[in-house]
């Protein structure tokens, strides 16, 4: 870039050797409007266009999506539903596992993770998966997957679907960085003594998954679930103010791949 | 039906049809607020030239019927398809500088079905596209260095061994 002085400006204060682009005809919000009709599987190209869409393609306006809320049972009186943001990569783990084929023969053995999602997801590794509109942070909040395996794997009836958790109420960040003996790889690491609530990142999540899931080429993804529990009833503060009645309550995400995923509250008293 | 006069940036005026004007909110909130009454005054459209008003009209008079746009602005985006109507797709086939004119018009003219058509359309654009592509499409400078287009490459390599 050339210093100040070299620089001819025009009106507006841009530089007018420069190429012309799109971004100084529209504003960022509507930037934001145009990239979010896009499939999330395009951000990873549009990170490489210039560095004003990577940045884009990081906000928080993109990645986080609002789930509906949806109430099964009848709810107390006032009780108000409670929001969450969900990463959109959750969308596109049902979207990729969706599309898998199984052709691949499974004596090859477990494939723990698909290179493309982690891939695509790298730059997001540090997102918080979940974002809840209430103060009280992801302490009370799990994930839990469920698969279902491959036809072609020889499982017990008794294991038909394959659940595991995805705790998310520990204190921790975590650190990524190059695995020092083999600088292809990434490795993600804990750091002890970290206090910050976290929750869980997409880097977290995913590396669960990579550890703990032992997915099969031609597994189906069955359901993921977002379960929120009220740990304390008789003591957390927002339970009188939304003059709901004390009991045990979850708040769960089933999702098979639809695009809008219902919330489903249950009681259990 | 009663007509209203609308003043472009570039001291033009249009007639046009209330009903037809009142795709936008802007202009619809106005009219409001002195009562509905400017038969003999022209609304003043600073940021809008009459190539484009032109344009944004002719787009309001073929959708002055359709039902209003829901007040939904938060839902996922995933399921917004970036489908578009066969008219709609004709009357976007402009040239890109008309295009952005159009987006920032709807914008500021608050006509949010034309603006989601304006940006479906320059989405389709970028679409399954590859960056350089994307970058002559847009006629986008590459501002990396070579060493931060290398370093997002490794980042998206992170699965591989």
């Amino acid at each position: 870039m050339a210093s100040a002085d070299a620089q001819e400006l025009n009106a507006e204060g841009n530089d007018v050797n420069e190429a012309p682009t799109h971004r100084t005809l529209l504003p960022t919000e509507l930037e934001i409007k145009i990239i979010g009709f896009l499939p999330f599987d395009d951000f990873k190209r549009l990170r490489l266009v210039c560095k004003r869409w990577r940045d884009i393609t990081l906000l928080p306006d993109l990645c986080y999506i609002t789930v509906p809320s949806q109430i099964r049972s009848d709810p107390p009186t006032n009780f108000k539903p409670i929001t969450f943001k969900m990463h959109r990569a959750i969308y596109e783990v049902m979207h990729i596992w969706d599309s898998q084929d199984s052709v691949e023969d499974p004596e090859e053995g477990p494939k723990p993770a698909n290179k493309e999602i982690l891939g695509f997801l790298a730059a997001y590794k540090d997102h918080q998966l979940t974002i809840p509109s209430m103060p009280h942070t992801l302490q009370d909040v799990s994930l839990a997957m469920s698969v279902r395996p491959s036809p072609k794997r020889n499982t017990p009836n008794s294991l038909f679907s394959k659940h595991f958790v995805i705790p998310t109420r520990k204190h921790r960040k975590i650190l990524y960085e190059r695995d020092p003996r083999n600088t292809n790889r990434h490795v993600i690491t804990n750091l002890a003594g970290e206090k910050t609530v976290t929750g869980v990142t997409i880097g977290e999540f995913f590396r669960s998954i990579l550890d703990r899931g032992r997915i099969w080429t031609g597994d189906e993804l069955d359901r993921i679930e977002l379960v929120w529990k009220i740990r304390n009833p008789e003591t957390d503060w927002w339970w009188n103010e939304w003059n709901a009645r004390r009991a045990f309550y979850e708040v769960l995400l089933f999702n098979r791949g639809e695009q809008v995923p219902p919330w489903i509250w249950h009681t259990n008293t | 039906m009663s007509t209203i006069k609308l003043l472009s940036s570039d001291n033009a005026e249009l007639a046009v049809d209330k009903e037809v004007a009142e795709r936008s909110i802007l202009i619809k909130n106005m009219l409001e607020d002195v009562g509905g009454d400017m038969s003999d005054q022209a609304i003043p459209i600073p940021n809008v030239n009459e190539a484009v008003l032109r344009k944004v009209i002719e787009w309001c008079e073929h959708h002055k019927s359709d039902p209003p746009p829901p007040a939904d602005e938060d839902s996922d985006s995933r399921k917004k398809s970036t489908d578009i109507e066969e008219w709609d797709q004709k009357f976007m086939q402009v040239d890109q500088e008309m295009l952005f004119e159009i987006i920032l018009a709807a914008n500021y003219l608050d006509i949010k079905p034309l603006l989601d058509v304006g940006c479906k359309t320059v989405a389709n654009m970028i679409k399954g596209k590859s960056p350089e592509e994307i970058r002559k499409t847009f006629n986008i400078q590459n501002d990396f260095t070579p060493e931060e287009e290398d370093q997002i490459r490794r980042e998206n390599e992170w699965a591989e061994e």
